[in-house]
């Protein structure tokens, strides 16, 4: 087990720097998300007629957010 | 001042709504709620959840913009940074052999979305940290991203309302603290650097003169 994770590092040491920022972002995520059903939940607690426009902000924030981790999973 | 509200008339039905904001002219914001709109008496087109039949919101109330300046020039740096500092390295010869050509750009994403993600947090801290006023009830709403608290007391339990305003840029700016303390088992409201502290203070007293008379 040691051996073969001793040859992938080796093969690829970058691996080393892309798992813990997958994590990171895999964080992130979970923010954005919280930020986006949040803003849901507030936004009928006080609807204002700019609510919907508040709500896409969050929206287009989390899918920001995945558009990050699959860059980082295509491209690094 | 002309009266701000009537005591729902129980002969009426709760059709006729109070006077309209344009009886108001001196009245800042009157009806508006837009996305930066920190103080609009009577604004049209809101709700909140535990509305009333036939309740009409005199007030909303948000902290004063200038109290966003703070993490508007820190998002404004965060911003420009980049744009000053990497043209003055190479980047990628920063970092070792192995590490992928796509790493700096994606640095770059990583902070201004990050830096976006920092402006809009701020922002929605801003916008759904509100005191609303209607005829019958004081509502405070105080929110953060993993926390809210939601406090309301009705005007009859209401027994002091003071402002305090100090400082140039409060006073050049027009903008205060509004206490509202209720009768003792109640909580007492603070509404923190709000827009027209005084005409807030003459609002909820003019309420507070009417729930007494009737």
């Amino acid at each position: 087990m040691g051996e073969l994770l001793r040859n992938i590092l080796q093969e690829s040491p970058f691996l080393l720097i892309k798992i813990p920022i997958i994590i990171l972002l895999l964080l992130y995520i979970s923010y954005t998300f919280i930020v986006m059903r949040q803003t849901s939940i507030m936004s009928k607690i006080v609807e204002i007629d700019v609510s919907q426009t508040v709500q896409l902000l969050s929206l287009i924030h989390f899918l920001t957010s995945l558009f990050l981790l699959v860059y980082a999973l295509i491209f690094l | 001042m002309p009266d701000i509200f009537t005591l729902p008339d129980s002969n009426k039905t709760n059709s006729s709504p109070p006077d309209s904001p344009k009886d108001h002219p001196k009245t800042p914001s009157s009806g508006k709620t837009g996305l930066f709109n920190a103080f609009s008496f009577m604004p049209q087109n809101m709700h909140f959840d535990t509305q009333e039949p036939g309740e009409t919101i005199l007030l909303l109330l948000r902290r004063h913009w200038i109290t966003n300046i703070s993490w508007l020039f820190t998002g404004f740096l965060l911003l420009i940074i980049p744009i000053f500092i990497f043209p003055l390295f190479d980047i990628a010869s920063l970092f070792p052999a192995f590490f992928p050509s796509s790493f700096t750009s994606f640095l770059i994403l990583t902070w201004y979305i990050l830096t976006a993600s920092f402006l809009l947090t701020e922002y929605l801290i801003w916008y759904f940290n509100v005191a609303i006023v209607t005829q019958e009830r004081i509502i405070d709403i105080d929110f953060a991203i993993l926390y809210k608290s939601i406090s309301e007391t009705r005007i009859s339990r209401v027994e002091d309302v003071t402002s305090h305003t100090g400082g140039f840029i409060r006073s050049f700016f027009d903008f205060g603290d509004v206490f509202v303390q209720t009768a003792a088992n109640f909580e007492n409201f603070e509404f923190l650097a709000v827009p027209h502290p005084q005409q807030v203070v003459k609002i909820i007293n003019q309420l507070m003169g009417k729930v007494e008379e009737g």
